[in-house]
């Protein structure tokens, strides 16, 4: 009997430790309560909010391997690609791949790890970090001082997100609570349908008003530039507003940009009836951000530093500090990593990368500025003739301050005063003759090297609130001294001369090329044409390029007018298609066309 | 009923015959692991190789003598690399979508590994099949099991027995690819860029040169195969063991070591190394009677395994090798320096002797101890047993790496407009710098114990087992040790000897899920009809054997799952941080990870087996078929594919609820006979598995084409080609390719879902699945007196191969061409006969998945096969030597294929090749 001692001991021995024999031990893992007990999580949590959140509006990240990186803005270029503002030149981007040639659609915009532009799944991933920190900062160890103004932020982030869908889709999904999903059966219950587009503009607007009460003025710290500050939320509710106001959404005539005989889907893209009290709130709200930066803000107004209209007008997009710009967005990457891969000229700054994208002014759009004297500019050129260089050189440079400012064309130096001037016929390994338009984009990247700092994303700058005032001042047609005062405001600061109110409809001509000129590249043109309805306007979104190109003739260089591109546009593109995905899951509606 | 009465442990009642092992074919019991069971009394499928068979092929990782030795299992070799090359198995093809990993023991213990283990070690491998075999794994059992039972000494009227085996075998590639030498590669690069609209790069000087080769520093032409690799490499084993045995003590101890160097010329071992793989084994199994009740046995194994390697991974060795152009430097200066350039500077020659070498040491000791009492004096056949086991497994590197300078040639043109070449230097020459590191550990550390009974009386056999199993299981490194338990048992009945019953179950649990799901109940039920034993069966002449099982059970998969994963994580993302301020300060973020689900368990399976068993003819034809259908459920898929994206939950989101099928059967038939000193033998068998997804919750489409869902598992898509552009207004009027821009010779595919656009949307299923369905084998055999010979077959067909990376794709990051795509290319001229795109340097149009690169393919392999002698009779006695084998071996000796493209049909890439071995072997008997 002995021996079975031996083998009971070991079944016992076995037994024994069987209680709690699986239980998982004690590890370093995070869960949800232990962030929010922590002022360091609670913020690195609100980092998280701003990182998924849209304020980038740019593409600035490159990664294969955290698509939550580049979800804004378009694969490899800027969205002014799909304009007349810019062509460009390279494989990486998308654009001219798929926008310029009509083939984009609800399947490939967007299909998952890859977009061609904005992914709006992974907004919503943002528009979730926002939720979950607004339903918990209330738990953590912050004054209750602190905890509005961050809850404010937060607040702000969701509500810019919102934004940025509805620019693109009209009326959207609006999810203002964490969605819970712990079982499959869940996923039912977490399919939002589209609001309509008036209660999109009204949940937007109801938000900025709620963060403006709580948000600061100002940071004291300037480690926290960057962060939301009141005029932010001023701004997007006065951005918000005037697109709302604008005939792609307040139609004038009640026409829709395609025809809609669903009344429902004509609520989900814009306003179904005209409402003229649509641009006075536009005007307010345009004006509060204005009065903001005049008499609140102790610190917001248009720069007028340096000692020329070109430094001047350059340093807004270099200077982090420049006091102008209301809220904007720190980029990942040193000069010569991605951020300005894709904007930068050929060889010029050596950036490492053997495949620039090369972003060019086109012709179409350098004809939207004026001369230094506030004239227009002759543009006689006929297609295919050739014409001396020295003409070239000459109408380009009378251009005003702000061309200079923004285009790089040849004969003229890459750092003002360091002598070395490029004429982009010659051949050499800066592979300059290969720009794609009249010269090269050069504003945000004047001064730029390889391993400087990056410039940062500007989101909302005081001057856009100047324009938005006077275009809906305008549309309300009154007031033509407030009109001429908000435009020249603008105008005077690059010395270029006063315009005069000219009545209504020529008004509106100038301010939108105001606009253009001024808010050049910011990726407003994409979304102005849109709501102006004038997008698929010959040479605007829609058909010729054109360029001028140059030739190494003897004895004397020359160039010609010459076709560039030819891009594709149909009016369903007013607004974008939602991506295939959520249509096939069932609970949202297709936008028209698509 | 013979129930053998010394059948005192059965820690694995799993384990029956099976007829094909019937060696000893007139026996009526079959070796298998701690017993010895009568083969008529199993309701289980299993197949069971001896060890003796698998030592047949000389390679150096156990799973590569796996071919065609297993109906149902198929293997496939794709990587030659010694100590690196095993194969990958597939046990009735795939089952679940997410993880299909096998079951190991050693001796009833899991391991992680068996490659590594002898042949000369093992007994048998057992492979279990259905859910009666598996049943008693439990929460781990269905993806099917591999069971290794090493050799034990045996009562024996001699001393000792001992055998010595010794065998050298030469190697040389099945098959290298061909590619260009440098007149052909640049007149063929010009063409490329011709294509592309660029200019030509190489002048007719260029070319005359390289068509001259008088100039080997100006016009290089380097075959870098010829430069590196020698024509065979070499591989031995030798192995002593000693056995045997007396009434109360039995022991079987053994030693072997195995060696395998590689291909590459030019080491000396010192400050660069070849390829080379030594291993030593060794094992020492003792049973002890300790009284007439208790018995106590110790199972000692272990291993020691060195691998050396050249710096540079022998993935990126052979890449670098097989593609870069044959110009692009010579291997030397003319003084002797290595050569490279800034964008290729791993010349392979550099690599291999300048760069020192790693190297990778393991050891793995695996150690049980079982006590077995009997406790017949509780009631008759009654026994209880206790077992622990520990298996630790520690490796580590030792590298010794250095980097070396090596010279770009740069051309110029003299005043004289001769070419000349200097040499700029790149890189610095540094000493050996000794690293160590990249440690591993693994430990487990386990426990079993029962009961067992086992009676048979009048009509009645009975027997039941009762058993606890607990594991540990730590990897270094990480956090959480796994365990698992499991309880366990079998009740079997049979009533006289016809009909027969079993009942499994096994209640067994992981410690990955939450508290209150962690443990699963599964049950199998199995039966059994002899009909052989039946009166009217009884005395027939030509039916000597004929039975039929069935079982139906219910089986788990634990394995595929994160650790953990009902628990809601939180964390850092890789640079999900923000920046602020002036000086752009990064500020780390927290994020919500991966959504977690309380409810997370196990994949399940309902697994239904029927198979009949059969001999004839006096035993000289044997037959057994088994059919299987099984239903996996409860298979983790990512719902975040299906998750409205608007959300906000768009990251991974896995819940238990893919499904798939899989269904097949595998025959098996052998017949054996003798006349007068003419023996033979042939068997044959053949495997057939289909697999469905059933359910998998995939991102919503458009095309209905595009889901997986209702295709075989490991089903490739891609776009139809529907042949190459002729000219420009054929692409004028085509669908708007959308890749790349396309030219004349560019693939064209069809418009799948005619949106006037070719992109992924036009996706379909192409080809069949990657693992073949049908898999066959063939193994012959004849002997004449001292003289024996045995052939065996392996391949395998349904299966689609996909032709893919460099070798298929000239150009492309400027790689060299393939004799293979030469003749193939599309060219203006050559637009009829065309077989492959026309050669770029840019477009990325053609190598788009696309069914223009995939290949139905059947493979027909004489996997082994082997010539010997045996000497026996006085003289040889007088030497006090019982046996003495001399023979003469060959490993894939030739190949039957029907892919035509240059490269070995299991191989499919430019990676160290598929082998071919020549042995010859000795083996004594003492």
């Amino acid at each position: 009997m002995k021996h079975l001692i031996v083998v009971y001991l070991i079944i016992s021995l076995a037994l024994f430790s069987c209680n709690d024999y699986l239980e998982k031990p004690v590890s370093s893992d995070l869960t949800v309560d232990s962030i929010f007990v922590s002022k360091i999580r609670t913020e690195q949590f609100l980092w998280n909010v701003y990182s998924t959140a849209s304020i980038y509006e740019f593409n600035h990240f490159w990664s294969g391997s955290d698509n939550r990186f580049y979800h804004y803005g378009a694969s490899g270029s800027l969205v002014s690609v799909a304009t007349d503002e810019l062509e460009v030149e390279g494989t990486y981007a998308a654009i001219p791949k798929y926008i310029h040639t009509g083939t984009w659609n609800a399947e490939n915009i967007n299909s998952g790890s890859w977009a061609i532009e904005f992914m709006s799944h992974i907004c919503y991933q943002g528009i979730r970090n926002a939720n979950i920190f607004i339903e918990n900062v209330d738990k953590s160890p912050f004054s209750e001082e602190e905890k509005r103004s961050m809850k404010a932020e937060a607040i702000f982030l969701r509500a810019l997100m919102h934004f940025d869908l509805m620019q693109r889709l009209g009326g959207i999904s609006i999810v203002d609570r964490v969605l819970s999903v712990s079982s499959a059966n869940d996923v039912e219950g977490v399919k939002i349908p589209r609001s309509t587009y008036a209660e999109t503009v009204d949940f937007i607007v109801g938000e900025c008003d709620e963060a403006s009460k709580y948000l600061p003025n100002v940071y004291e710290d300037t480690k926290y530039l960057g962060r939301i500050v009141k005029g932010a939320a001023l701004a997007l509710k006065a951005r918000v507003l005037l697109y709302a106001a604008s005939p792609l959404f307040n139609s004038p005539d009640g026409q829709t940009y395609v025809p809609v005989s669903n009344p429902e889907l004509r609520k989900l893209i814009g306003y179904p009836d005209y409402d003229k009290n649509r641009w006075k709130l536009a005007a307010d709200a345009s004006k509060a951000v204005i009065d903001w930066a005049t008499n609140e803000s102790g610190w917001c107004k248009l720069y007028d530093g340096q000692n020329n209209p070109v430094d001047r007008y350059e340093e807004i997009f270099i200077n982090h500090t420049c006091p102008e710009v209301i809220l904007s967005a720190g980029l990942a990457q040193t000069a010569g990593g991605y951020f300005c891969l894709f904007m930068l000229p050929g060889q010029i700054i050596p950036q490492g990368q053997n495949d620039p994208s090369n972003h060019a002014v086109t012709f179409n759009f350098t004809k939207q500025y004026q001369k230094a004297d506030g004239t227009d500019q002759t543009w006689d050129e006929v297609e295919g003739t050739a014409y001396p260089y020295s003409q070239y050189q000459r109408k380009l440079g009378e251009l005003e301050a702000r061309f200079q400012a923004s285009c790089f064309q040849s004969g003229t130096e890459w750092s003002r005063g360091s002598g070395t001037v490029y004429h982009f016929y010659e051949t050499n390994t800066l592979q300059l003759k290969n720009v794609r338009g009249v010269g090269f984009m050069r504003k945000f990247v004047k001064g730029v090297r390889n391993g400087s700092v990056a410039p940062r994303w500007i989101t909302f700058r005081l001057a856009e609130f100047y324009l938005n005032y006077a275009e809906a001042l305008n549309e309300i047609d009154s007031n033509p001294a407030e009109i001429e005062w908000a435009v020249n405001q603008v105008r005077r600061r690059v010395e270029i001369p006063d315009i005069s109110y000219a009545g209504q409809e020529a008004t509106r001509k100038m301010i939108q090329r105001e606009r253009a000129v001024e808010l050049a590249f910011e990726q407003h043109r994409f979304f102005d044409l849109r709501r102006w309805r004038i997008a698929g306007q010959e040479g605007l979104m829609k058909g010729k390029m054109y360029t001028l190109k140059l030739y190494d003739t003897k004895p004397e260089p020359t160039y010609k007018l010459e076709e560039i591109s030819n891009r594709v546009w149909d009016d369903k593109m007013y607004l974008y298609p939602f991506r295939q995905k959520e249509v096939s899951l069932g609970y949202i509606v297709q936008n028209p066309g698509w | 009923m013979k129930y053998p009465r010394f059948l005192i442990v059965t820690l694995f009642f799993v384990t029956h015959a099976n007829i094909l092992v019937a060696t000893d074919n007139d026996s009526t019991t079959v070796n298998i692991p701690y017993e010895k069971q009568n083969r008529e009394c199993t309701t289980s499928s299993v197949s069971v190789v001896k060890g003796e068979d698998l030592r047949k092929s000389q390679v150096s990782t156990l799973n590569n003598t796996f071919f065609g030795r297993f109906p149902g299992m198929t293997v496939i070799q794709t990587d030659g690399e010694p100590g690196y090359d095993d194969a990958s198995i597939y046990l009735r093809g795939n089952h679940s979508m997410r993880n299909n990993n096998i079951l190991y023991l050693v001796d009833g213990f899991e391991v992680s590994n068996i490659n590594q283990v002898s042949p000369e070690e093992i007994e048998t491998v057992t492979y279990l099949k259905d859910a009666a075999a598996l049943a008693i794994y439990g929460i781990s059992g269905a993806n099917g099991a591999l069971l290794v039972t090493t050799k034990k000494g045996s009562h024996s009227n001699k001393k000792v027995n001992i055998s010595l085996k010794a065998r050298y075998g030469i190697q040389t590639p099945t098959r290298l690819p061909q590619f260009e030498g440098s007149y052909n590669y640049a007149k063929l690069y010009n063409e490329a860029l011709l294509n592309d609209g660029l200019s030509p790069l190489y002048t007719d000087k260029d070319l005359e040169g390289y068509l001259s080769r008088n100039d080997p520093y100006s016009y290089p032409d380097v075959n870098w195969y010829d430069e590196v690799l020698k024509n065979t490499s070499h591989i031995q084993d030798y192995t002593l063991s000693f056995s045997g045995g007396n009434n109360f003590s039995r022991y079987y101890v053994m030693g072997g070591y195995m060696g395998n160097d590689g291909l590459y010329n030019h080491t000396n071992g010192k400050n660069n190394s070849n390829i080379n793989f030594r291993r030593i084994n060794f094992r020492a199994n003792v049973d002890l009677d300790i009284t007439k009740r208790l018995s106590v046995s110790l199972n000692l194994g272990g291993r020691i395994e060195d691998r050396m390697f050249p710096n540079t991974g022998t993935a990126t060795f052979w890449q670098n090798m097989a593609t870069y152009a044959p110009n692009l430097y010579p291997v030397r200066t003319p003084s002797g320096q290595i050569t490279g350039t800034a964008n290729f500077p791993d010349n392979p020659i550099g690599s291999l002797l300048e760069e020192g070498y790693g190297s990778r040491h393991t050891r793995d000791v695996q150690a049980i101890v079982t006590v077995k009492e009997n406790l017949d004096f509780i009631t008759d056949g009654l026994s209880a047993f206790a077992a622990i086991s520990i298996n630790s497994n520690y490796q580590n590197g030792y590298n010794k790496t250095k980097t070396y300078s090596y010279y770009e040639p740069v051309k110029t043109l003299s005043s004289e407009g001769n070419d000349s070449i200097y040499y700029i230097q790149r890189g610095a020459d540094t000493d050996l710098t000794v690293s160590t590191g990249n440690d591993a550990e693994s430990n487990r550390r386990d426990i079993q114990a029962g009961l067992e009974y086992e009676k048979s009386f009048n009509n009645h056999g009975l027997d039941f087992l009762l058993m606890y199993r607990q594991e540990r299981y730590s990897v270094f490194g990480e956090q959480s040790l796994y365990g698992k338990q499991n309880f366990s048992g079998r009740f079997g009945y049979a009533f006289q000897r016809k009909y027969l019953a079993g009942f499994s179950f096994s209640y067994s649990g992981t410690d990955n899920y939450k508290k209150g799901y962690r443990f699963g109940f599964f049950p199998t039920l199995s039966l059994g009809w002899v009909i052989s034993n039946e009166h009217f069966l009884l005395d027939n002449q030509t039916v000597n054997f004929l039975k039929l099982r069935g079982s139906a059970g219910l089986l788990g998969n634990d394995k595929g799952a994160d650790r953990f994963a009902y628990n809601q994580y939180w964390g850092p993302a890789s640079s999900q941080g923000y920046y602020f301020g002036t000086g752009v300060t990064y500020y780390d973020a927290l994020v919500q990870l991966a959504l977690a689900d309380p409810n997370f368990t196990w994949e399940k399976s309902k697994l239904y087996n029927i198979g009949l068993e059969s001999e004839f003819f006096d035993r000289r034809l044997s037959f057994t078929v088994d059919a299987f259908y099984e239903h996996r459920y409860d298979i983790l898929v990512n719902l975040a594919n299906i998750m409205p994206g608007f959300s906000g939950v768009s990251f991974s989101t896995m819940r238990n609820r893919g499904k798939a099928d899989n269904k097949g059967f595998e025959l098996e038939a052998v017949y054996r006979d003798r006349a007068g000193d003419f023996g033979y033998f042939a068997g044959l068998s053949y495997s057939f598995a289909r697999s469905k997804i059933v359910e998998s919750y995939e991102t919503p489409h458009k095309e209905e084409a595009r889901y997986t869902q209702g295709k075989p598992i490991g089903q490739r898509f891609g776009l139809e080609a529907i042949g190459f552009f002729r000219d420009d207004s054929d692409i004028e009027n085509s669908p708007v390719h959308t890749f790349y821009p396309v030219r004349p010779g560019d693939l064209k595919y069809k418009d799948q879902n005619k949106d006037g656009i070719i992109d992924a949307n036009d996706e379909v299923a192409i080809g069949k699945p990657s693992v073949p369905e049908i898999s066959y084998a063939a193994n012959l055999g004849a002997s004449w007196k001292g003289f024996d010979v045995e052939l065996l077959f392996d391949g395998n067909t349904n299966r689609s191969v996909y032709l893919t990376g460099y070798l298929f794709w000239p150009f492309i990051n400027n790689t060299n061409i393939s004799n293979w795509t030469t003749d193939r290319r599309w060219t203006p001229e050559n637009q009829e006969n065309a077989a492959a795109p026309r050669l770029t340097t840019q477009s990325t149009n053609n190598y788009r998945s696309s069914d223009f690169w995939v290949r139905n393919i059947s493979i027909l392999r004489l996997r082994n096969a082997e010539l010997g002698y045996n000497f026996s009779g006085k003289s040889l006695r007088k030497m006090k030597i019982d046996k003495i084998r001399v023979y003469l071996s060959a490993l894939n000796l030739f190949t039957l294929s029907n892919l035509d493209a240059d490269v070995d049909p299991e191989t499919l890439s430019i990676g160290y090749p598929t082998l071919k071995t020549y042995s010859a072997g000795v083996t004594l008997n003492f």
